[in-house]
């Protein structure tokens, strides 16, 4: 069963909302990003003393008939920045639970949104196996956007995705010119961590999304299980387990999962990367208003 | 009183067990869910892990509970009861024969003249009611209440009487075994414990509490229960002039006679209360020459029924007064300093014989010999240290052993030392050059070491300070000992084999070992009482003192015993055999190879003088020593009365003689259903 959110009032919401980027990134001419560098723009920034070579356009008269020493006036730089979006297809994000896939994909098509609406690039990178697949390549304008997303709804998850071997081994992730968000549930065994590194690295900013469902978070069946992985190969594959659950063992997993998320957490934190763990039961837009705009990732 | 099921066919509900197990079998497979991702899963079994034990644990209880729930649902259905045996048609009797002492006085049968005892009498009341009880379909319990009171046949009917009626009827005609030739003669010398053959009855009345008690006893009962009747035994004219106690110890150097004599009965049966008491006295007078000379003299009493009499033979006399009575021996020459044995006798036909006589021995000690050699320079001569102790040990021991001591001063060094012929020797400073073979020897400050010591002097060792010792292991010897109140200045290093045990040390070095070789035990204190405080401390007198009870033990305490009495016998030698009047071995100890001590507790079951026959571990030899073993002086009163008879305890039952349980097994199920639903919301945790 299809699910999705996107439509032209989930889209009109987003248009207050902007990409609240590090100021240190290098980006490209053109965009609306300030950052760090001194350009043109009508924004002071700071003074220097004028040097041989500096254009005696930029001298400011008024300081000079004050201390009668020539300053140039500084202004701030506004960069145009390049958003990758990875997107987890494998089938534990989607396979036995249509609702995380129309959420993760939505969240994604909304981070894109407001990229372009920004003025940024952005790429949609979808992790399948151990590549990335990039079928839009480089998006610029509202207009090739909507085109893009118009494909969204054929996007199939399944089998399993290595987080790391995927976005190390993609070949456009860029260096020092913009965002990266990882969209997962990292619930497998691969080493997600190497990916982090590997864009901070790079001098990306990068900000993980953590898509979880309800029965993920807190699970609502006891007694004899036999719980059925959705990447399973078949009956026999080992991630499929036989457990009698009790309050205890649902304590342990709740324990387990608290664990978990701290864990990526706390990795993040120490890789100064963005970290937000989202339930698929709540509205897009409440997370991005209320979750991201509290972690500072949006303004 | 047998468990047994109203309801037999309730027990068919059982048939919900199997049923149990087959849910058990049958229970509903996993139900399959289809995640996104078992990973949080399989972390969570990490933090779940340890409690996995427990969980087995718990289900096989639940299990359990199930199953006992079911049995106990089950039995709630087949209606559980205890059912009393009662026959109200059925009679049960119960018979207690008193076997003590006293059942032995004797007097002529009404019926046939001959002279029977009360036991014979008892024995044969017992049978005719027995015969009654079984002929009319009763039930019959015999219980033989000596020391230690025995059923002779419980609740026996007609069917199974044949041998209760045989032991009975062995009782009666008093004679021997025909197979094993033992006396089958059940009455005891001792006394008879009836409370505790009362309390007996007891089980038989949990049983049916319409039992009847009779007691066939010579004691008469001021108040006797309702539920028992006393059966007297006793016979027409009966009486008994006793002996209940007699001893001899020395007075000014002379030995006193104490003798107390009593009558009962006398009065009673018309009998005089006048007659003498006989004394002879065996090796009067002895001494290392001569075996002494008999002695024979009396004394005629005048005995008030029931008041004992103290007779006392003495030198010098006394004046009669109210329970006293004097005979003065320097009147016929009869004053003794020594004797062998003393018999004292009652020359009376009475009707309880065994109390008539009296044996004293005790009056010739076992010598002890002891050796004290002192080194020739010793400055004060004896060392008073030593030959006061010795003096002290002597008195103290004098009720055991004779201590013979010898004190040499070694003149010269070149004098021979004695080394054989001693039960204790002590060399102080100068060893001789050999260890004496037999005997305890103890060694003081030795200046070598002799042959065969197992030890070897290897230097002196002078603390700056007076140094106090410490025990190092705990031993009889150091009994009552503050190992550090004493002190030493000076003393000797000795290097030792492991024979030795080491018993004080002062700085991890050895001041007394001991080693106990069977033969030979000794001691060895490598320090001088002059660099010592041990001499004036108490502790110097207890450890001469525990060393001679410890090595020399005395073989009894005292010399004359009740039937019935543990005697505690401390054999010197390796072998205890004890000999009947008859020279016959009776029973024979032999210490266990490994032990240090050796004693044995006996109980004696008949009057008599007995022989003590023991090894002796010096000279190979075989000591006797003889004791004398009395009938208890309660006893010889044949016509006792006592307060009151225990009142066996009957327990109180509804009339029917079943007692539904249906009570306790539901109380049963409930705890059981909580412990279920305890242990199934533990398990949801």
């Amino acid at each position: 069963m299809k699910v999705s959110y996107l439509n032209d009032a989930f889209f009109s919401r987003l248009e207050t909302l902007a990409l609240n980027l590090r100021t240190n990134l290098s980006g490209f001419f053109g965009g609306k990003h300030l950052v760090k560098t001194y350009g043109q723009t009508v924004e002071f920034a700071d003074y220097r003393e004028y040097m041989l070579g500096d254009d005696i356009r930029r001298i400011d008269w008024n300081l000079y008939s004050r201390f009668e020493k020539y300053f140039l006036k500084l202004f701030t730089d506004e960069r145009q920045m390049h958003v990758r979006i990875f997107l987890d297809c494998s089938a534990s994000m989607g396979k036995e639970a249509p609702r995380k896939a129309a959420f993760a994909v939505c969240f994604a098509a909304a981070l894109g949104f407001l990229a372009v609406h920004n003025m940024d690039k952005v790429s949609f990178k979808w992790m399948k196996g151990n590549v990335c697949e990039d079928p839009f390549g480089t998006i610029v304008g509202k207009n090739t956007f909507f085109r893009a997303i118009s494909a969204f709804d054929q996007l199939e998850f399944e089998d399993e995705t290595d987080i790391g071997a995927a976005v190390t081994g993609c070949p456009d992730t860029g260096s020092n010119d913009g965002l990266s968000v990882i969209i997962s549930d990292f619930m497998s065994d691969c080493d997600w961590k190497k990916a982090v590194d590997y864009l901070t690295y790079k001098k990306r900013q990068v900000l993980l999304i953590q898509v979880l469902t309800p029965d993920e978070v807190d699970p609502d069946y006891d007694g004899r299980v036999h719980l059925i992985d959705a990447e399973s190969l078949g009956m026999e594959d080992t991630r499929n387990m036989k457990l009698r659950v009790t309050r205890g063992m649902l304590e342990a997993y709740r324990e387990a999962l608290r664990d978990f998320r701290e864990d990526i957490k706390s990795f993040c934190n120490s890789r100064e990367a963005g970290f937000l763990s989202a339930v698929c039961d709540k509205s897009v837009e409440k997370t991005l208003f209320g979750d991201l705009l509290k972690a500072g990732v949006m303004s | 009183m047998t468990f047994g099921l109203l309801v037999p066919l309730g027990l068919i509900a059982l048939l919900t067990i199997p049923v149990l197990i087959l849910i058990y079998l049958l229970k509903p497979n996993y139900q399959v869910k289809h995640v996104s991702s078992t990973y949080v899963w399989q972390l969570s079994l990490k933090y779940r892990k340890r409690r996995i034990p427990i969980n087995r644990l718990r289900n096989i209880l639940i299990f359990l509970c199930q199953i006992l729930i079911l049995t106990a649902i089950a039995l709630i259905i087949a209606r559980p009861a205890m059912v009393y045996d009662v026959n109200n048609d059925r009679s049960d009797v119960i018979a207690i024969i008193d076997s003590s002492a006293s059942m032995y006085a004797e007097s002529p049968d009404a019926d046939t003249g001959e002279m029977t005892t009360r036991f014979r009498r008892a024995v044969k009341d017992v049978m005719e009611l027995s015969e009654s009880v079984l002929s009319d379909g009763g039930a019959m319990t015999v219980i033989l209440a000596d020391e230690t009171p025995e059923y002779l046949g419980t609740r026996v009917d007609r069917r199974n009487a044949s041998t209760l009626m045989d032991s009975l009827q062995a009782f009666y005609d008093d004679e021997a075994d025909s197979e094993t030739g033992e006396d089958t003669t059940k009455c005891s010398y001792g006394t008879a414990d009836i409370d505790r053959a009362v309390g007996m009855c007891e089980e038989i009345l949990a049983e049916n509490p319409a039992a009847k008690i009779y007691l066939y006893t010579d004691t008469t009962y001021n108040y006797v229960p309702d539920t028992i009747e006393v059966v007297s035994v006793m016979g027409e004219g009966e009486w008994n002039a006793a002996i209940l106690n007699a001893e001899a110890e020395l007075d000014n150097g002379y030995y006193m006679l104490t003798v107390e004599v009593a009558c009962y009965g006398g009065g009673a049966g018309g009998m005089a209360l006048t007659f003498d008491v006989n004394v002879q006295v065996m090796g009067a007078n002895s001494n290392l020459t001569s075996q002494g000379t008999v002695m024979n003299f009396k004394k005629s009493v005048d005995c008030s029924d029931g008041k004992p009499l103290t007779v006392i033979f003495r030198r010098g006399g006394g004046e009669d007064m109210e329970g006293f009575v004097y005979l003065d021996l320097e009147d016929g020459g009869y004053e003794f300093t020594s004797y062998q044995s003393i018999s004292i006798t009652i020359d009376q036909q009475d009707s309880f014989h065994d109390d008539n006589s009296y044996q004293i021995y005790g009056g010739r000690k076992p010598i002890v010999n002891i050796l004290y050699t002192t080194t020739y320079y010793t400055t004060t001569y004896p060392n008073p240290f030593v030959t006061s102790a010795l003096d002290v040990l002597s008195q103290n021991f004098s009720n055991v052993w004779d201590f013979r001591i010898r004190e040499i001063q070694r003149t010269s060094v070149f004098a021979p030392f004695v080394t054989e012929g001693y039960d204790l020797y002590i060399f102080e400073h100068q060893m001789p050059d050999r260890l004496p073979t037999d005997g305890v020897v103890l060694l003081f400050d030795p200046d070598k070491a002799p042959a065969g010591s197992g030890f070897t002097l290897v230097g002196i060792q002078t603390p700056p300070t007076a140094m106090y010792l410490s025990g190092v292991e705990e031993h009889p010897i150091l009994q009552n000992i503050i190992p550090g109140n004493i002190s030493v200045t000076r003393y000797s290093l000795l290097a030792y084999d492991e024979s030795y045990k080491v018993l004080l040390s002062c700085d991890t070095n050895p001041l007394l070992l001991v080693r106990n070789e069977g033969r030979v035990k000794t001691l060895v204190m490598p320090f001088s009482v002059h660099y010592s405080n041990i001499t004036v401390l108490p502790e110097w007198y207890i450890f001469l003192h525990n060393t001679v009870k410890f090595f020399i033990p005395g073989t009894v305490e005292g010399n004359s015993f009740e039937v019935g009495e543990p005697v505690i016998v401390t054999p010197r030698g390796p072998s205890l055999t004890i000999l009947d009047a008859t020279n016959t071995p009776t029973i024979s100890y032999t210490r266990d190879e490994e032990a240090l001590s050796f004693t044995v507790s006996h109980t004696f079951d008949a009057p008599g003088v007995y022989t003590l026959e023991q090894g002796s571990y010096f000279d190979g030899s075989l000591l006797d020593q003889q004791i004398f073993v009395k009938i208890p002086a309660l006893e010889s009163n044949i016509w006792r009365e006592e307060d009151s008879l225990v009142e066996p305890i009957i327990e109180n039952r509804p009339d029917n003689t079943v007692q539904e349980l249906l009570l306790w097994f539901a109380a049963a199920l409930v705890t059981l259903l909580f412990i279920e639903w305890l242990l199934q919301s533990r398990e949801n945790k």
